[in-house]
């Protein structure tokens, strides 16, 4: 299919992005930083500003579109240690919208997690931000500290006499440190194991004390939200889905990256308007919506909207708002595998059908992708994905058996296909070790 | 209300209680344990342990001295304002790590065990942390990183044929930096594939010491080894920082969207 013509951005979040100096306080002040900050702390009651986010509808951006304004709700009323954590731990294959919005504007995040403290009544607030992104993390410090001197954080928060104190706190590599309760065990100074729920991290989180832990991008709409009001927040999307999203597109697309979009939008103008359409003109034949753990969809699916509520309709999910594209030459049996190794890897080992259900599903869709499989391998790895789903503490597991579930359902015959052309090839010899780096050839 | 006053309120000591046969150093070898142990050694280490849970005394064997440790100043003070920064000091493992991880190389022995004195926690509490994350080594991982991208995104783009050309622009070997990395002959560079880095509008891509590069070539693989040898800039025009937004640096704020 051809390039679509003339459509269009929605810069909210993204406005200014790429104005020279925007990472440094003068430019970010200069260009309208900070008032929602000064508003939020002066003028407006925390509970009037609760009552504003939740109006406003926004949805936690991180991946479970949890409404923001009623989990902030849930922390309890009164004088005690409450926290507030934002994730920006981002490691969900396909996710990078984050790191943009940190890199190039960290003070909209500084101030937004400053407001949601002051919502959420918090006066200590971290940024858990992936160990990897060194360069973002630095950044962000940098802004932090001159918020501090500023007086935009610290004991007396613009001499309003709230205080909230700030802290950039890196990870080390370990996708589970997403998992909010993995994040606070790690933020603990733990190993990063997920917690049983409940008590949920509202009510007993960091250090034991009731918290709120949003996303970044969700943090950052703050600001404006309180600029402008609820009202005017609602003005994009739709009803269930409002607001703008920076959707990050990658894969055989010709122009991968951050695009930021109105909810609601049709896919199809995301991948072949915004990001310019398929590698080459190729054909579309397999798309992850919303990062590498959502169920995967096909060109049938192209219209529908991008939004909470319609893709939760088509049987996937928005999830981050991360769009990853295979076209007709990708395997679908070795980007299960690709899929499948990730969360092997990262399954931090603590329940036993994520552990092993994820080291047994490589080991099949090797033999698969090897030609070594036999049809009935296609059942039990269907059955074994059916019984990790809902079975852990977390969703790590769910994350592969969601997509990996799908691809087998769904291409079936790709896989048939690649277990009867590996069995007429002289098959491969036993001695050769499966390896996680080992080139696979796209398309090959 | 201080810190301390905070911690009895919940009950606490300061951070929460370690289990003594957990953290007692070798206790995670019990092959070498049981061929080895002596009646003093038994003594020592295990069976007292085992009859005096949680007694102040067990504790002392377990927390390195500060003054055995032979941390050195400048690294004790960047610990303690570290820990300064947390209500609970245990927050401080992964930073006090990391500030191992730049003082030596990786995590040595040695480092960890300055850390956790700092700390006041076990040497084998602290390596328990490290030993889960992937950006800590506890091996001798080279004066440079490279950390090549090989999930979905990059994978579709030609992810490991660009592992490939890091390991032969270094000389490393393909199925080691393929399975937790490893280091150059030369003891300089360390290549790993990794998982995904959070920079598939780079794919195929790579973290060269901590910055982002992409997309890259495999002609860009030895250009860079050779400016990580020779001190130089490395791939100046493929440096994440250099780029503007995918929908370019021109797209005007919407309408609507007043500040």
């Amino acid at each position: 299919m051809a390039e679509m013509a003339d459509v269009q951005e929605t810069r909210v979040l993204f406005r200014n992005i790429d104005e020279p100096g925007l990472p440094t306080l003068e430019v970010y002040e200069r260009l309208g930083g900070y008032t929602a900050l000064k508003r939020a702390f002066r003028e407006i009651e925390p509970g009037d500003l609760l009552t504003e986010f939740e109006n406003s509808g926004l949805r936690g951006r991180g991946g479970a579109g949890f409404s923001m304004g009623k989990k902030a709700g849930f922390l309890p009323r009164g004088e005690m240690d409450k926290y507030l954590c934002c994730n920006a731990d981002e490691s969900e294959p396909g996710a990078f919208k984050d790191r943009e919005l940190m890199f190039k504007n960290p003070h909209q995040l500084v101030e937004g997690v400053a407001i949601g403290a002051l919502a959420a009544g918090a006066t200590r607030a971290f940024i858990f931000i992936r160990g990897e992104y060194a360069e973002v993390a630095d950044r962000l410090e940098n802004a932090v500290r001159e918020a501090y001197d500023a007086g935009y954080l610290g004991d007396d928060v613009v001499g309003s006499g709230t205080a909230v104190h700030l802290v950039v706190h890196r990870g080390a590599g370990a996708y589970i440190c997403g998992e909010e309760t993995a994040l606070l065990d790690a933020l603990e100074g733990k190993r990063g194991n997920p917690r049983l729920k409940p008590p949920f991290p509202a009510i007993q989180g960091l250090y034991g004390g009731p918290t709120l832990i949003n996303n970044v991008e969700t943090l950052s709409n703050l600001p404006n939200i309180v600029n402008n009001g609820a009202d005017w927040f609602k003005g994009f999307g739709t009803e269930q889905s409002t607001g703008t999203k920076v959707v990050s597109v990658s894969g055989c697309v010709k122009r991968p990256g951050n695009y930021e979009i109105e909810l609601g939008i049709p896919s199809r103008d995301i991948i072949y308007g915004l990001a310019g359409g398929i590698t080459e003109d190729r054909e579309l034949k397999a798309w992850y919506p919303g990062g590498s753990s959502s169920p995967v969809l096909g060109p049938e699916e192209l219209d529908v909207p991008y939004s909470f509520e319609a893709m939760a309709e088509a049987g996937s999910m928005l999830g981050s708002g991360s769009i990853i594209i295979a076209d007709e030459t990708v395997s679908i049996p070795k980007m299960a595998l690709r899929t499948a190794r990730f969360y092997q890897h990262e399954s931090c080992g603590k329940c036993t059908p994520c552990r092993e259900g994820t080291n047994w599903t490589v080991k099949m869709l090797e033999r698969v992708v090897r030609g070594e499989a036999t049809p009935m391998d296609l059942d039990i790895i269907a059955s074994v994905q059916e019984n990790i789903i809902g079975h852990c503490l977390c969703v790590l597991g769910d994350s592969m058996a969601m997509p990996v579930g799908a691809m087998v359902r769904r291409w079936r015959g790709d896989f048939e296909e690649a277990i009867a052309r590996g069995r007429e090839v002289a098959p491969a010899p036993l001695d050769v070790e499966p390896a996680i780096g080992t080139p696979i050839p796209v398309g090959a | 209300m201080t810190d301390e006053e905070r911690d009895q309120a919940r009950g606490g000591s300061g951070e929460p209680p370690v289990p003594d046969e957990q953290s007692k150093p070798g206790s995670g070898e019990p092959a070498q344990a049981s061929d080895e142990v002596t009646p003093e050694h038994d003594r020592a280490s295990g069976a007292q342990g085992m009859a005096h849970p949680g007694v102040e005394g067990s504790t002392a064997v377990q927390v390195p001295e500060a003054h055995e440790a032979g941390v050195p100043d400048d690294l004790r003070a960047e610990m303690e304002e570290i820990i300064s920064r947390y209500p609970q000091v245990r927050s401080a493992s992964l930073p006090v790590l990391f500030a191992v991880q730049r003082r030596y190389g990786w995590c040595t022995p040695e480092g960890i065990r300055q850390g956790a004195a700092v700390m006041g926690v076990s040497a084998a509490y602290l390596e328990s942390v490290a030993s889960f994350y992937d950006l800590f080594h506890l091996e001798p991982a080279g004066r440079h990183r490279v950390l090549v991208c090989t999930n979905i995104s990059c994978w579709m783009r030609g992810g490991d044929e660009l592992l490939e050309s890091f390991c032969a622009a270094t000389g490393v070997d393909a199925h080691d930096a393929g399975h937790g990395g490893t280091v150059s002959p030369d003891g300089e560079i360390y290549v790993s594939g990794f998982e995904c880095l959070g920079a598939c509008d780079l794919a195929p891509m790579a973290s060269i010491d901590e910055r982002y590069y992409g997309p890259l070539t495999e002609d860009d693989a030895p250009a860079a080894v050779r400016a990580l040898r020779e001190g130089g800039d490395v791939l100046p025009e493929k440096q994440m920082a250099t780029r503007p937004a995918a929908g370019g640096p021109d797209v005007g704020p919407d309408p609507r969207a007043v500040s």
